[in-house]
């Protein structure tokens, strides 16, 4: 079978805006190797390669859309965290089914509330959001999940207002709440 | 599940959502082998001192990814709290 080229693989995804295609075609065209490496090696199946690209894909593209500027190198590195993620859950998924593959199990896994649990997992990876985001929304987010720092006290570190602050990360908790409302 | 109801019954700090986020972290992000984790003094400074800790540095958003961490963290958060430092609570 005819591998898909990287400008097919971003035309199959319907890369949008089109300001971006030419570089996230860049990005694929210049990981895909690794991509299929990375598929055989972990999950036995280099063809298993296209379908994760095609998550990356999207996913770097709604992740790409929120930022003001991209170039390849931080694209490539966006694309490839997905990817990863995207192998990481394929092959647990692949242990439960190989190792605990009893019938309770295949209940659990196929029940709607594990699915859209999976959805949720699939969707929401704050690290990777926020590896290509601004630094002031990073420091913002780090100190109010991991500090709790009160919006105030983030807003004096980053020396905006308290309003300024939350709206820096007014997107990222809108794409929190909607899928923790899930 | 819903775990996290309406940002209309959440505080002005958004203190639901971080604690749902919180919850669905130590959820899903299980790393008993504590793959990638910050040592103990520097999630130690987030808590007690952040704004002494480079954190445009891409290594702290493993927080977001670690159910390992983010349990330490509440709990230096809690010992935090009980000797009434800063903080909004954990």
């Amino acid at each position: 079978m005819t591998s898909p080229s990287a400008s097919d693989l971003c035309w199959v995804i319907g890369v949008t805006p089109q300001e971006i295609v030419p570089t996230v075609c860049a990005a694929v065209g210049m990981e895909i190797e690794k991509a299929r490496e990375t598929a055989k090696i972990h999950l036995g199946d280099e063809q298993l390669a296209w379908e994760m690209m095609e998550l990356a894909i999207q996913r770097t593209t709604d992740h790409l859309a929120c930022l003001a500027t991209v170039n390849v190198e931080e694209t490539r590195v966006i694309l490839m965290r997905f990817y990863r993620n995207e192998v990481r859950r394929r092959r647990r998924a692949s242990r439960k089914l190989i190792y605990h593959g009893s019938s309770m199990d295949m209940e659990r896994l196929s029940s709607p509330c594990h699915h859209s649990y999976a959805c949720v997992e699939a969707e929401l990876d704050l690290e990777a959001l926020l590896n290509g985001a601004p630094d002031e929304l990073r420091r913002a987010m780090l100190l109010r999940y991991g500090s709790r720092s009160q919006w105030s006290e983030v807003a004096e570190v980053l020396s905006k207002s308290k309003e300024a602050t939350r709206k820096l990360c007014e997107r990222e908790l809108k794409r929190i709440r909607k899928k923790l409302e899930t | 599940m819903k775990r996290f109801h309406s940002a209309a019954h959440d505080d002005a700090n958004d203190t639901r959502l971080f604690d749902a986020l919180q919850d669905y972290i130590i959820d899903h992000y299980p790393n008993p082998n504590r793959v990638g984790c910050l040592d103990q003094e520097l999630l130690r400074g987030l808590v007690e001192a952040p704004e002494r800790l480079n954190l445009n540095d891409s290594k702290f958003l493993h927080v977001f990814k670690c159910a390992e961490c983010t349990r330490q963290l509440r709990v230096l958060r809690r010992k935090r709290e009980s000797g009434g430092q800063r903080g909004a609570g954990n």
